[in-house]
């Protein structure tokens, strides 16, 4: 299982296009916690086993992305502590490879959900939530692949 | 040609009528996706469709993978078009319907639970879908995301049995994935065609082009 920075783009991307749906004020604290969680994370390991970490970044992928569908995406009672569970996926996962430049870099897609704010702004939600679909579907995979493992090299359906 | 479930296709059409500007961009914007399909189906050949040995396992790799298969790249386009030919919702909750059922397909097909035999679910797909668009079948929500959902099921086994677990599989799932989306959005984009009556005539026909292009692939399936 690897990925390098991808799973951490695209749990802050999510989690980005996620707040766009909320109010501003909730934004703000929304990614405010995020970081504050990512970096408490690095700071303090938490000694979870690799294998439960790459299913809760995962899992944190899909739980944001079918939010962008919910009206609890404007929920702070949804959103704060999501965006909390986030950034400990972050932290572990930047834990586990040892990169502090790559959670840095990993933290910045999350500022996506101010240009999609205009997006919704302009009744073009609709990109959003195709967007929030593919990061479903890829993080499906991503997770049931580290789960279970396939060769990979098997003829293929048609061979 | 319009009703309520056309909506997008009748907002087309009016914007057409008052923007002759807009309704150039959207004919050069259908030539190009025209022109990107085209290439797309001629490097396609069904013989080769996944080189499944030969998956390097990366971003790339999933990205190119739906387009070495015409049967998956008529199956997705397809159901962009057909989309198109619903309307609202339908036009947009099809192609997000379609990658999370096809990763449900995907990890049932990583544990090996059995389906019934792929390439005859995958071929009869292309057949559905294509009658879908030459016959311009107007199906219920329900009944038109049941239909697309369990065919994307089999596209999704396909693949999730091939997935390359040895070297990158998040990038070749997400090249796989937004691959998968824009033939979705080619599809849609080729819809867009439906603003006029002779457009509407000549995605009719390649939806029959289409069904005829999955008898084959059944042809060949049940072919010992």
């Amino acid at each position: 299982m690897n990925g390098g920075l991808v799973p951490l783009f695209m749990l802050s991307a999510t989690l980005g296009l996620m707040l766009s749906f909320a109010p501003n004020r909730l934004t703000t604290l929304g990614l405010l916690g995020f970081a504050a969680a990512a970096l408490l994370a690095l700071l303090v390991p938490l000694g979870l086993s690799p294998t439960v970490i790459f299913v809760g970044l995962w899992a944190s992928v899909i739980a944001i992305a079918a939010l962008v569908y919910l009206p609890a995406a404007r929920w702070s009672a949804a959103i704060i502590p999501l965006c909390i569970y986030a950034g400990f996926c972050m932290g572990a996962y930047a834990t586990l490879s040892n990169n502090w430049p790559g959670l840095a870099l990993g933290l910045l897609p999350a500022l996506l959900g101010f240009p999609a704010k205009w997006l919704i702004c302009n009744k073009f939600d609709i990109v959003i939530k195709v967007v929030a679909s593919w990061m479903i579907a890829i993080a499906s995979l991503s997770m049931f692949v580290s789960l279970m493992p396939t060769p990979g090299y098997k003829p293929d359906h048609m061979e | 040609m319009l009703d309520k479930d056309g909506a997008a296709v009748q907002a087309l059409d009016l914007h057409a009528k008052r923007a002759p500007f807009g309704r150039r961009v959207e004919t050069h914007c259908a030539r190009i996706v025209l022109g990107v399909l085209g290439i797309a189906a001629l490097v396609a050949t069904p013989a080769h469709a996944h080189d499944g040995t030969g998956l390097a396992g990366g971003f790339i790799a999933g990205l190119l993978h739906p387009l070495e298969g015409l049967d998956h790249l008529l199956a997705m386009v397809s159901v962009g078009l057909w989309g198109a030919f619903l309307g609202r919702p339908l036009l947009y909750a099809l192609p997000m319907l379609f990658p999370a059922a096809m990763a449900v397909g995907g990890a049932i097909g990583m544990a090996g639970i059995g389906l019934p035999p792929v390439e005859l679910g995958i071929a009869v797909s292309v057949i559905t879908l294509g009658l879908m668009i030459l016959f311009a079948v107007r199906a219920p929500v329900v009944v038109a995301c049941v239909i697309v959902g369990v065919f994307a099921l089999f596209h999704g086994y396909a693949h999730g049995a091939e997935l390359p677990s040895a070297a990158d599989p998040v990038g070749y799932s997400a090249g796989f994935v937004l691959c998968t989306g824009f033939l979705h959005l080619v599809g849609i984009g080729l819809g867009m065609l439906r603003a006029t009556s002779a457009g509407t005539i000549a995605l009719r026909a390649a939806g029959g082009l289409i069904a005829l292009t999955g008898g084959w692939f059944l042809a060949a399936a049940v072919t010992p």
